[in-house]
């Protein structure tokens, strides 16, 4: 079941590497997931637009920033939508003494975002970037957190500038005819806390500034202070309260099984595949629920719904992992524990969810989707063509909802997943409306997936039923590696370079709320108000992963 | 408590339903949904039939081993549907044939 590595030469990359200019790439390399090029700091433009156009490399995934012996590096994780398996990292060193490369960002737009998170927390700057300012941290901030050099004691002074009258703010490009209007931080849709400046020209949205980082809480600096086998899992349940968890536990137990060339046993990827199924579902619900009232405060009986089946759900979860939120049920080479006993209970309790889901569903979409109040707001509102999608890095059902067949359970398979019988669901609306309907069709075949678990596990001969491979205490890997799994809300990618301790040297989280929240202006800008909230629901941004 | 939330989505778990497999009378909440186009996620204007779970676990839970070389062999998709039921018959015959042998 696990996934052979290094990817297969790909002759297309191949190609298009070879015909970079020879003074532009300085070496090869190869990381545990994807061959990988050293380029010069001055040429990432023309290297990236190159791999781009010429090996459609047209996904750039993550973007990570750090600080080694004698350099600075940026590595841009390069993919593609149409097949996710080819990879390349294109790694950019910058000298310790004046750590300045290319932005990237004229060519995948996704990187203004990540280059921004570079600056703030490692300290590399982007020559020609659009806007390079920090983005986690407050702009008064002394210092770059990942940087070899930062004084972790120095007193820091945060101003509140949200209090700040937005007249005496210069964003008013319109001569006195626009007005600055606050949301949130902590506004109700916002689902977290979350800022967004809005410039408004009458009811129009101009502009949209999203202002993140107010519960970035060093989680990647957590987990590199943690050791592989047992310290680092309960974090990613973490970047996401909505009961994705085991999902998010998934990437991290994916890069680190790479890693350290773990084999996990076939009777635990089945388990891994059905409860991660549950938690996609129990995500999925909370969105439904959440987003019901975003759009109309007439929904609460939606809403009401949405909570009383996610309970259902959660009674399941609680069952297989002692939790119903951080369940920190995945261990390094499998699952902590097998199936509660008696089995034939626990089966019929999920086959009892699986069962009615169908009819319950139904309601949902008497509720919601065939109702007129809902689709005013929601069809032809927060429109995103497949092309800024790709550009800005969406995935998961932002992309699906516009069109882009992309799913990593079936693009870079893991788990069980390509033994069992299920779709990916695409709508091809591009607008909140078609969002809604891809996650509402994405619990069915979350549903036909965990169904077809059921089965097989219900007749796994009892002595072949191995929960976890055996793992060492203390695991000390080597190497870089970047590995991805499809989260509810697309795809969680982790990074880790390897240096041979049992912590790791750099953990690089790529939240899929990240680059989706980053293809909110682009949605939003030239609609009204109203629809402003209606399309940042409809992303289904989880800030635990958008601020980490 | 069942109840109350099954009447709210337009269910009732004490009706009493039939199973279309052995016949028996049970209540709702005691049974499975059956689609005989084998879609219950396409509700509309359908009406479902309905198995007790032993009938529902023995028929509508197959094994899905040498279900793809089944399929292949039959060459689904390929031939008219009477010849792709008639192959895949077949074909479960002679495997239960050969079962059977094995087991004597």
């Amino acid at each position: 079941m696990q996934q052979q590595r290094p990817s297969p030469p790909d002759r297309a990359i191949d190609d298009a590497v070879a015909a970079l200019p020879d003074d532009a790439v300085r070496a090869r390399d190869t990381h545990e997931n994807a061959p990988a090029i050293v380029i010069r700091a001055d040429r990432v433009r023309e290297v990236l637009s190159t791999l781009r156009t010429a090996a459609a490399l047209d996904h750039c995934s993550c973007v990570t920033a750090q600080e080694r012996d004698d350099r600075f590096e940026t590595v841009y994780h390069l993919t593609s939508y149409d097949d996710r398996t080819r990879e390349l990292s294109v790694v950019v060193p910058t000298p310790k003494a004046d750590p300045v490369g290319e932005s990237a960002a004229p060519v995948y737009r996704t990187a203004e975002w990540h280059e921004r998170e570079a600056y703030d927390l490692v300290g590399i700057e982007y020559e020609a970037h659009p806007d390079l300012r920090r983005i986690l941290l407050p702009e008064t901030w002394q210092g770059h957190p990942l940087s070899r050099s930062y004084d972790q004691d120095k007193p820091q002074v945060v101003p509140f500038d949200e209090a700040k009258r937005p007249e005496d703010l210069d964003t008013d490009a319109a001569g006195g005819e626009t007005m600055l209007l606050n949301i949130g931080p902590h506004h109700p849709a916002t689902h977290g806390v979350l800022h967004l400046m809005v410039t408004l020209d009458g009811e129009q949205v101009l502009d949209v500034d999203p202002d993140i980082g107010y519960i970035h809480r060093c989680e990647e600096q957590m987990c590199q202070r943690g050791t592989y086998r047992h310290q680092i899992m309960p974090y990613p349940d973490r970047w996401d309260w909505g009961g994705a968890g085991l999902l998010n536990e998934w990437a991290y137990a994916r890069v680190i099984e790479d890693l350290a060339d773990v084999e996990v046993p076939e009777y635990a990827q089945v388990i891994r595949t059905m409860c991660a199924e549950l938690s996609r579902i129990l995500s999925h619900l909370l969105f439904t629920a959440m987003y019901a009232l975003d759009v109309s405060g007439e929904f609460t009986a939606v809403f009401m719904y949405g909570y009383r089946d996610r309970d259902v759900v959660q009674d399941i979860l609680e069952d297989l992992t002692g939790q119903r939120m951080m369940f920190n049920y995945f261990r390094v080479g499998g699952v902590a524990w097998d199936l509660p006993e008696p089995r034939a209970d626990f089966f019929e309790q999920v086959c009892a969810f699986t069962e009615e889901l169908p009819s319950k569903l139904d309601e949902y979409h008497d509720l919601l989707t065939r109702n007129e109040i809902f689709q005013a707001r929601t069809v032809d509102t927060g429109h995103l063509p497949p092309a800024v999608a790709r550009d800005y890095g969406c995935t998961g059902p932002v992309a699906r909802g516009s069109g882009i067949d992309y799913d990593l359970r079936r693009d870079d398979p893991y788990g069980y997943y390509d033994e069992l019988d299920w779709d990916v669901v695409t709508e091809d609306g591009c607008d909140s409306y078609a969002r809604v309907l891809a996650r509402l069709r994405e619990m069915e075949q979350s549903a036909r997936i965990v169904e077809q678990c059921v089965d097989l596990l219900e007749d796994w001969p009892e002595s072949e039923r191995t929960v976890q491979a055996n793992v060492p205490r203390t695991l000390k890997p080597t190497g870089e590696c970047y590995r991805a799994v499809e989260g509810s809300k697309g795809e969680l990618g982790i990074y880790i370079r390897a240096d041979g301790t049992e912590t790791p040297a750099r953990f690089k989280i790529r939240g899929p709320s990240f680059s989706n929240l980053s293809a909110l202006p682009a949605m939003a800008e030239g609609e009204t108000l109203a629809d402003l909230v209606a399309t940042l629901g409809s992303l289904d941004t989880i800030m635990g992963e958008v601020d980490r | 408590m069942s109840r109350t939330i099954g009447a709210s989505l337009g269910r009732d778990d004490d009706r009493e339903v039939t199973c279309v497999a052995c016949g028996e009378t049970l209540r709702r909440g005691d049974a499975r949904e059956y689609d005989k186009y084998g879609d219950r996620w396409s509700r509309e204007g359908k009406s479902f039939e309905y198995l007790c779970k032993p009938c529902d676990s023995d028929l509508c839970h197959q094994p899905r081993d040498g279900l793809e070389e089944t399929l292949v062999a039959a060459e689904a998709g390929r031939v008219d549907r009477d010849a792709f039921l008639r192959r895949v018959c077949d074909r479960l015959a002679d495997d239960g044939e050969s079962t059977r042998t094995e087991t004597e």
